[in-house]
C-alpha cells in the first residue's frame, strides 16, 4: 500500500514539475502560427528571447514587408552587379536553399516566387494562369542566376546579387531556419526541454521533461482533422509538405496546390500528397520536404538512399503509405494504412 | 482442552490475517485502477491573441452553436455536437479552418490564421 501511495505522490509530483515549470507562448509570424514551449526556469525570459528572434528574422526574410532584405533583394532588378548588401541571417539562408537547389538538381527553387504569384497562391486570389503566361514566367526562374558575391564581412553582413526579372522567395526554408535560430538561443541559456511547432513544422529541443521522447502527430492529409500516426522523437526536426496544405478547386474542377514543380511551373503532380522529414536541421528539413514531394516518390527514394542525415514518410495519392527504415521503431500508424518500409540499402 | 483451545484461536488469527490481506490487495487494485490510470482531459479551450475566451469540457458541454465576432467585422462560427468542437463557418478568405474539422488530436489545434483564433485542447 504504502508502495503503492510513493509510486501516486512520485506521479504527482512529475506531473507538478511537468506543469508548474512549462512556460508556452502563441505568435503569428511569417503567415503562420508559432506555438513555442519551453520546460525549465528559464522559460519566460526564453520565450521573450524567442519572440524578439522571429520578429527580427520576419522583418529580413519577409518577401511583402516594406525593407526586408527580400523585398530590397527583388526590387534590386539587377541593378548592383557587386551586390546588395544583406544580412547575416539572409546571407547564411540563401547560402542554405542554393545549396539544396544544387543538391536536390533544381527541385528545391527560391526564383518560383512570380509563378506562385501568378496563380494567386501569395495573396489569395486563385486562378488558373495561361499557359504562354507561365512559359514567360518561368524563363526567369533558376536559382542558379542569384549570386551569393561576397562571402560574410566582419560586420555580419554579405552581398547577393539578383538578375532583372528574377524574384525570390524564402519561404520554403525560412521557418525551418527560424526553428535553428530559436533552438540555438535555448541551448545557449541552458533550456534543455522545448517543443517548437512553427506552423506544423515541429523542431524538439532535447526530450519531455519526464525522459520520454515527444510525440509529434503527423497530419493525415486525406483528413486534416485526424493523425496519420504519432513519431516519437527526441532532439529532431519533423517537418512535413503536402498538397492539402494550401490550395484551391479550378473551374474546371480539378484541385491546384502551392507546391510549384520548378520544372514546368505547375503544381507539383509525381504521385504524392504528403512528404514528412525527420532530422536534425530545421532548415534542410524544411528545404527537403518541399524538394522531396516535387521529384515524386521514385526520385525521392533514390535521394534517400545517398544521403545518410534524415529520414522520411511519404504518402502517395492512392494512399499508400511509405516509412524509411530509421523510423520503424518510433512510429505509430494511427489507423489501417498499407505501410511500406524504405530501407537505405536497396533490396 | 487448552490445546484445542490455543488451536482454534490460530486459526482466527490466521483468518483475519488472510482476510485483512485480501482487503489490502483489493484496495490497492482498486486504487491503482483509479490513479494510475493516463489523465484523459477533454477540456477545450478557444483561445485569440493569448486570451482564452471560452473553456468547455467535452464530456458535458451541451450541443450548441455560436458566433464570435471581430471589431474588423470577421467572425468564426462555434459548433459543438455529440462532444466535439469544430468551426462550422468563417468569414474569413480562406475558411481552411473550416475544412480542418473536429478537434480530434491535441496536438493538432483547429487555428484560423485571419482571426487569431486558435481551439485546441487545454494542458
Amino acid at each position: 500500500m504504502s508502495g503503492l501511495l510513493l509510486v501516486w505522490q512520485n506521479q504527482r509530483e512529475a506531473q507538478t514539475l511537468y506543469t508548474k515549470d512549462l512556460y508556452t507562448k502563441d505568435l503569428y509570424a511569417m503567415d503562420t502560427l508559432f506555438s513555442l514551449r519551453v520546460y525549465g526556469a528559464q522559460g519566460e525570459e526564453a520565450l521573450k528571447q524567442c519572440e524578439t528572434r522571429v520578429r527580427e528574422l520576419e522583418g529580413l526574410l519577409s518577401v511583402t514587408r516594406q525593407d526586408s532584405d527580400v523585398r530590397r533583394l527583388n526590387a534590386s532588378d539587377g541593378q548592383n552587379i557587386e551586390g546588395i548588401p544583406v544580412s547575416k541571417d539572409t546571407y547564411s539562408l540563401l547560402s542554405s536553399a542554393i545549396s539544396l537547389g544544387a543538391e536536390t538538381e533544381g527541385a528545391l527553387d527560391i526564383t518560383l516566387y512570380p509563378v506562385l504569384r501568378e496563380w494567386g497562391f501569395t495573396t489569395g486570389e486563385y486562378r488558373i494562369p495561361e499557359a504562354e503566361r507561365i512559359q514567360t514566367l518561368m524563363q526567369k526562374v533558376d536559382y542558379q542566376s542569384v549570386l551569393l558575391k561576397s562571402s560574410m564581412s566582419e560586420g555580419g553582413e554579405g552581398a547577393v546579387y539578383v538578375p532583372e526579372g528574377v524574384e525570390i522567395d524564402l519561404g520554403a526554408v525560412a521557418k525551418g531556419y527560424t526553428g535553428d535560430c530559436l533552438l540555438d538561443i535555448l541551448r545557449d541559456m541552458g533550456v534543455t526541454s522545448a517543443m517548437l511547432d512553427l506552423g506544423g513544422n515541429v523542431q524538439t529541443l532535447g526530450a519531455k521533461p519526464d525522459g520520454s521522447p515527444w510525440r509529434i502527430a503527423v497530419r493525415n492529409p486525406f483528413d486534416r482533422a485526424k493523425e496519420l500516426g504519432v513519431l516519437e522523437i527526441t532532439d529532431k526536426a519533423v517537418i512535413t509538405s503536402g498538397s492539402y496544405e494550401r490550395y484551391f478547386t479550378g473551374e474546371d474542377g480539378r484541385d491546384y496546390w502551392h507546391i510549384l514543380d520548378p520544372a514546368d511551373g505547375h503544381p507539383a503532380d509525381h504521385g504524392l500528397v504528403s512528404v514528412t522529414v525527420v532530422g536534425d536541421s530545421g532548415v534542410r528539413c524544411d528545404g527537403l520536404s518541399t524538394a522531396l514531394f516535387v521529384m515524386g516518390k521514385d526520385k525521392a527514394v533514390d535521394f534517400y538512399r545517398r544521403q545518410q542525415d534524415f529520414e522520411m514518410l511519404l504518402v502517395t495519392k492512392e494512399g499508400g503509405l511509405q516509412i524509411t527504415e530509421g523510423l520503424m521503431d518510433c512510429f505509430e500508424c494511427g489507423e489501417d494504412w498499407d505501410v511500406e518500409i524504405i530501407y537505405r540499402d536497396e533490396r | 482442552m487448552l490445546r484445542l483451545f490455543t488451536g482454534m484461536r490460530d486459526k482466527t488469527i490466521n483468518t483475519v490475517l488472510i482476510f485483512s490481506v485480501a482487503v489490502i490487495f483489493l484496495v490497492s487494485l482498486i486504487l491503482s485502477i483509479f490513479i494510475l490510470q493516463p489523465s484523459q482531459s477533454h477540456m477545450v479551450e478557444i483561445v485569440q491573441d493569448d486570451t482564452v475566451l471560452y473553456t468547455f469540457d467535452m464530456d458535458q458541454a451541451e450541443d450548441q452553436e455560436f458566433t464570435i465576432c471581430y471589431d474588423n467585422g470577421s467572425s468564426n462560427t462555434i459548433r459543438i455536437q455529440n462532444g466535439k468542437i469544430c468551426v462550422a463557418g468563417a468569414e474569413c478568405p480562406d475558411k481552411t479552418c473550416v475544412s480542418m474539422g473536429e478537434l480530434y488530436s491535441k496536438s493538432l489545434p483547429i487555428v484560423c490564421l485571419p482571426n487569431h483564433l486558435i481551439i485546441r485542447f487545454a494542458d
